[in-house]
């Protein structure tokens, strides 16, 4: 005992109270245990007593700090300022100022003495340079000397009597020219005819006229070259030469009079790697070099930047250029394009700068893939290099025999000549349309790729939505719309069109929606994720921003009792299937009926009102009452002494409207709703077969009302007359689920998940906020739009009715009521294991914070208030996406998928084959190009899937499955359900 | 909400938001109001901080500001995507550790502060039962080893987790969750002893 009793105390000292939460044992032992409880109070008293701060500073230290703070900060500015002056200013003068700044810093001496210092620093140092600078300038006139008039890389060479006067007077020694001056006046000259460029081996970086192709502009001096350096020479020339090298730039050949012997081994290396490198050297210098023995080694022999390759296309007397091309993908293009040029920035066009690395790595693609387009491309770069290397002629002349030649040949020979030519004529015409073809087919997939690339890194011309208030909720809880289709399609025999595609996993049977890399949160109900479509920018860019939700998949328990109110709209005329359906429905209510629970009946548009109370609700009594309904035999029914119950202010039998039924229903269910029950446990189930047309208005501000009051609003529609946006309207403001009933088969499961739904809900009340970081704006929320004032205040009365409820009923306590800057969404509920995803499309100004989300929630597992927080940053890189930047990038695309693919079914629907066609065939050559061009994607087996979905629904539309109109029905259907999928998930197999 | 709200966001031991993380990037750019609102933002914390790793009254002012001037000195080197508090942190560890190394000791004795007025009415038994304890409590931690004080501080103090707190003091995770331990378990031990020790007083 003492030995838990130590454990548990380590386990509470090392981390805190926590470590207990859900360690039962514990907890406990805890309550047994004196001595432990002993020590949990004090340790919570300890930490309470830590928060307590034990002195305050006062106000006069932070106005202390602050002027210090600010004194510093002009402090700073003047030096700053100061050094920038002292940039442009002259060599004494800089001098005179870097003494001045020594003396004055570093020695704390009168200021008499300042003055004694700086002269007879000044004077030293004059003496020691002209000591040494005069002798050397008059014995030596072989020297480099940067020509400030024509740019910091222009090199001169200065020999004995070429120098001119007026670049001797602006000679300016460099750093080194002390000792290398001094070792060079010594060594022999090699003579080397001016005419006589010195050569260069174009594919290893070597001299070959001397011209360096330019990109880029060098700055600052050029230092000589590796090769030139002695092995005597002083180290600190090698050390500077060696830093240059280093630091990636170019070094020249040269020099008059110095020894060629290259620095041996390193140099070896040095040109290994620059072959490997591919540091392409091409173009003529300028101007030859007139002086000096040429280096046999490599000159230019710049190692690159770790992350990139360098292009030279510079001249060393012009102004050298440096390119650093993008990435890997571009070294190793380079490597396997022998002679090529490099892709260079200037080649993507503008905007596209987001997926400047995607691009990039086209040409690499070609080589790594295997597909069809591959080969082609393949194909047609041989092709094309063929044709200009002349091993090929665009068009096959066909030999033509004439004259003699005719008579030389038999007539047979001849026609078979003849026909041979032909033969070969339309092969290779045949050839050449197959060319053209695949030519045309790859440009509208490039066109295509480019316009959807566009569209994403666009960043001019944007209007910006507020990133604040209240948006509308995406997340309909309950089944999805698409049951409907899902019904439909069951019934479809798809024998018609099996005869044009082989498997039965085609058409809407191969969608699926895109798997998000969520993981279940551990400890809580609902966890939040936060990416981008790019790990890293470097400059203003267009984001998609993903919040991601996702529920545990942990389940809260079995159903609570139930009191549910069931409004049947018998509105008009029902017909025999509505009616099957209605039987269905109301007899797996009463089938899923348990002990405890209070079910009711009331119609709305024939005479009736609450035809079946609470404790009529049994199977016998609905049949009746059921077959008295739809049999006209309402005045049986309603025969005064009968158990049929009486309608709250209403008399027996009276006719109701779809209004009155319904508060007649809300007022019977909250008159037995007992408020200390779980949130949902009571609630109203309108059940229609017929659009709700006017009353969707009215019955929505009923819904919402009893949703404040803790009593949800559901809707059931029946059949294909109903209209899901009203529906839809109704739920929203009602916090209850939409459901669609087809088949009298599906009522048992669809009242089943209807009870059993508030027991699934894992978070109540989730609050969503998303912040975006100062400087980023938003372009657009996808599927959600901003919430006008009324809206807005309808969210929070919902919101709070919750917070008060679950206060009341579970202890969780009420902490809702206030606005939060930035977007604010509000789902009344959250499933148990289910995925959310919310994009945004925002342009960030660069590298940095983005956003950040804050999701606070009701947490019905842990019973307590709940908060999950996530940000994002992009740092400054040019990194190249992951898995996560390409989930964000496929959820967008799914995103258009879902809105094509309903399109399509639409316009197919409509009659419109050809737009359907179009539409289809547009995103499967974009899905193509995203395939094959854009890294990372060439395995993704859900565009591969989405491709031979597609291909599937051409496939059967072309060949005229789409002829008869049942046929039609069910494809346009077929389409819409699978671009229901892409972004929902599937409905459970049982549906 | 709570991210403009300091003095709630301490309280409820949230992260820094985005707009606090701009705060140094903003006072570089040469914004007045950046800096003021970053030591509104911490000076409790920091000066709690300090005065319980046993800093005297005289000196603790200076080496409040030295450490607001170090933080302002080494601003340009602060990266927003970091998280603000471990740098600033570490920034307040690090000036105190040189303080007690200049110092060549520690100073382990709690100098209390001059007597506060009687307190009458209401609650007044429980305010002082209240002082009483966190006077004991701060004694009491100004006795516990240099290392473990720190580890208890950091935690306690600046609210981070225990990675980002060991980041702050330097200290390899395991080490800083050991000290951490041991600082509680010591306190707590003690703390109750006391309390028996309280409960027979009054009692006779």
């Amino acid at each position: 005992m003492k030995t838990y009793c130590e454990k548990l105390q380590n386990l509470l000292a090392k981390d805190g109270p926590e470590a207990i939460r859900d360690n039962l044992a514990a907890r406990e032992h805890l309550e047994k245990c004196a001595d432990c409880f002993e020590f949990l109070e004090a340790l919570a008293e300890i930490e309470n007593t830590l928060q307590v701060p034990p002195a305050h500073v006062s106000d006069e230290v932070v106005e202390k700090v602050l002027e210090k703070v600010r004194s510093a900060s002009e402090k700073d500015a003047k030096l700053t300022a100061e050094t920038d002056n002292e940039k442009k200013d002259s060599l004494p003068k800089k001098l005179y100022l870097f003494l001045n700044r020594i003396l004055s810093i570093r020695l704390p001496i009168p200021i008499t003495l300042k003055q004694i210092g700086y002269a007879a620093s000044i004077l030293c140092i004059l003496v020691i340079s002209a000591a040494i600078i005069i002798p050397n300038f008059i014995s030596y006139r072989g020297s480099i000397a940067p020509d400030s008039s024509k740019g910091a890389s222009d090199l001169r060479i200065m020999d004995q009597g070429v120098v001119s006067k007026k670049e001797a007077e602006k000679g300016f020694y460099g750093k080194d020219s002390v000792s290398s001056v001094l070792e060079r006046k010594q060594m022999p000259k090699a003579p080397v005819p001016a005419s006589e460029p010195p050569k260069r081996d174009v594919k290893k970086g070597r001299a070959s006229g001397g011209k360096i192709a330019p990109t880029k502009k060098l700055e600052g001096p050029v230092p000589p070259t590796k090769t030139i350096a002695r092995v005597d020479e002083p180290a600190e020339v090698l050390a500077d030469e060696e830093v240059m090298a280093k630091v990636g730039e170019p070094v020249p050949e040269m020099l008059a009079g110095i020894e060629t012997e290259s620095v041996g081994d390193d140099a070896d290396e040095y040109d290994k790697k620059t072959e490997s490198e591919e540091t392409k050297v091409s173009g003529e210098r300028e101007k030859p070099i007139t002086l000096g023995m040429v280096s046999s080694k490599p000159d230019v022999t710049v190692p690159p930047p770790s992350d990139s390759s360098i292009e030279m296309n510079g001249n060393i007397n012009g102004s050298s250029e440096l390119s650093f091309s993008k990435n890997m993908e571009d070294r190793k293009e380079e490597t396997s394009t022998l002679g090529s040029v490099s892709p260079k920035s200037g080649d993507i066009i503008a905007g596209e700068e987001m997926y400047e690395s995607y691009s990039y790595s086209l040409n690499s693609s070609y080589q790594d893939t295997s597909d069809v387009d591959d080969w082609a491309i393949e194909n047609l770069k041989d092709e094309k290099q063929k044709r200009e290397n002349g091993h090929i002629l665009t068009k096959p002349k066909p030999k033509i025999i004439v004259g003699e030649e005719l008579d030389d040949q038999t007539g047979s020979g001849a026609l078979r000549a003849r026909k041979k030519t032909k033969a070969k004529r339309r092969k290779a015409n045949a050839s050449g349309r197959k060319v053209k073809s695949v030519e045309r087919q790859l440009k509208i997939r490039q066109d295509l790729l480019n316009k959807f690339l566009k569209e994403r890194s666009t960043i001019e011309n944007l209007s910006f939505k507020e990133a604040k208030g209240y948006w509308s909720n995406t997340y309909v809880p309950g089944d999805p719309g698409f049951r409907w289709l899902d019904t439909r399609l069951k019934g479809w025999d798809r024998s018609a069109v099996k005869k044009y595609i082989n498997t039965e996993s085609s058409l809407d049977n191969a969608a699926r929606k895109t798997m998000q890399p969520f993981d279940p949160p551990e400890n809580s109900a609902l966890g939040v994720y936060l990416h981008a479509d790019q790990k890293s920018i470097d400059q203003k860019s267009r984001l998609l921003l993903q919040v991601g939700l996702k529920g545990t998949s942990r389940y809260s328990g079995s159903r609570p009792v139930m009191n549910v109110g069931v409004v049947l709209d018998l509105r008009g005329k029902t017909t025999p299937d509505t009616i099957k359906n209605i039987r269905a429905l109301l007899q797996a209510l009463s089938q899923a009926k348990d002990i405890g629970d209070r079910f009711s009946l009331i119609i709305a548009g024939k005479p009736g009102g609450l035809v079946i109370q609470p404790r009529d609700f049994k199977y016998g009594y609905l049949t009746v009452t059921l077959e008295n309904l739809f049999n006209n035999k309402n005045e049986k029914v309603q025969k005064p002494g009968q158990r049929l119950g009486q309608p709250i202010g209403q008399k027996l039998g009276q006719k109701l409207g779809l209004i009155q039924a319904m508060q007649s229903a809300i007022d019977s269910v909250t008159q037995d709703d007992d408020p200390s029950s779980p949130l949902g446990s009571s609630e109203i189930i309108l059940v229609t077969a017929q659009s709700i047309g006017r009353y969707t208005k009215p019955l929505s501000r009923m819904a919402h009302k009893s949703a404040l009051a803790g009593i949800p609003v559901s809707v059931i529609g029946i059949g294909g007359q109903v209209k899901l946006e009203e529906m839809d309207q109704i739920v929203l403001s009602g916090q209850g689920n939409r459901r669609l009933l087809d088949q009298p088969v599906e009522a048992e499961d669809l009242i089943a998940r209807e009870l059993s739904s508030a027991s699934r809900i894992i978070a109540r009340a989730v609050r969503l906020r998303i912040r975006l970081a100062p400087g980023v704006k938003l372009v657009d929320v996808f599927g959600s739009k901003r919430l006008d004032a009324a809206a807005s205040q309808r969210v929070r009365d919902a919101e709070k009715s919750i917070d008060v409820r679950l206060s009341k009923n579970l202890g969780i306590k009420s902490d809702r009521g206030e606005d939060e800057d930035g977007i604010q969404i509000v789902i009344p509920g959250f499933f148990a294991g289910d995925s959310h995803t919310i994009l945004l499309d925002v342009v960030a100004p660069g590298p940095g914070p983005i956003a950040d989300v804050t999701v606070k929630y009701k947490d019905l597992v842990k019973l307590k208030n709940g908060v999950a927080r996530a940000n994002l940053t992009l740092p400054r890189a040019k990194a190249a996406a992951g898995p996560l930047e390409r989930n964000v990038i496929k959820n967008f695309i799914a995103f258009n998928l879902y809105r094509t693919l309903v399109n399509a079914g639409k316009a197919l629907a409509g009659g419109n084959d050809t737009k359907c066609l179009n539409l289809i065939n547009e995103y499967v050559q974009l899905l193509d190009a995203v395939q094959s061009r854009l890294p990372g994607f060439s395995r993704d087996t859900d565009i591969a899937g989405d491709m031979n979905m597609l291909n599937g629904f051409l496939t059967v539309i072309n060949q005229g499955a789409a002829q008869t109109r049942k046929n039609r029905i069910y494809i346009a259907d077929s389409l819409k359900f699978a671009g229901h999928l892409k972004v929902l998930p599937r409905p459970p197999s049982n549906d | 909400m709570t991210e403009n709200n300091p003095e709630r966001a301490k309280k409820s031991g949230e992260i820094l938001g985005l707009d606090n993380r701009q705060l140094l990037a903003r006072h570089v750019d040469g914004d007045p109001a950046a800096f003021p609102k970053l030591i509104n933002l911490f000076k409790t914390p920091v000066y709690s901080y300090l005065t319980r790793c046993g800093v005297e009254q005289n000196t603790r002012d200076d080496l409040f500001q030295d450490i607001f001037l170090k933080i302002h000195s080494a601003a340009s080197y602060y990266q927003p995507e970091r998280p603000l508090k471990p740098w600033i942190y570490t920034i307040v560890a690090n000036t105190v550790r040189s303080f007690y190394r200049k110092q060549r000791i520690q100073r382990i004795v709690y100098k209390e502060d001059p007597p506060d007025q009687p307190v009458e009415g209401p609650g007044a038994e429980e305010y002082i039962e209240a002082k009483e304890t966190a006077q004991w409590l701060e004694s009491s931690i100004l006795k516990l080893p240099f290392q473990q004080r720190e580890a208890l501080l950091m935690c306690s103090i600046s609210k981070m987790d225990q990675k980002s707190a060991a980041s702050a003091l330097g200290t390899p995770l395991n080490t800083f969750k050991t000290n951490l331990r041991r600082a509680r378990l010591t306190l707590a031990k003690k703390f109750a002893s006391h309390k028996t020790q309280e409960g027979r007083k009054v009692s006779k």
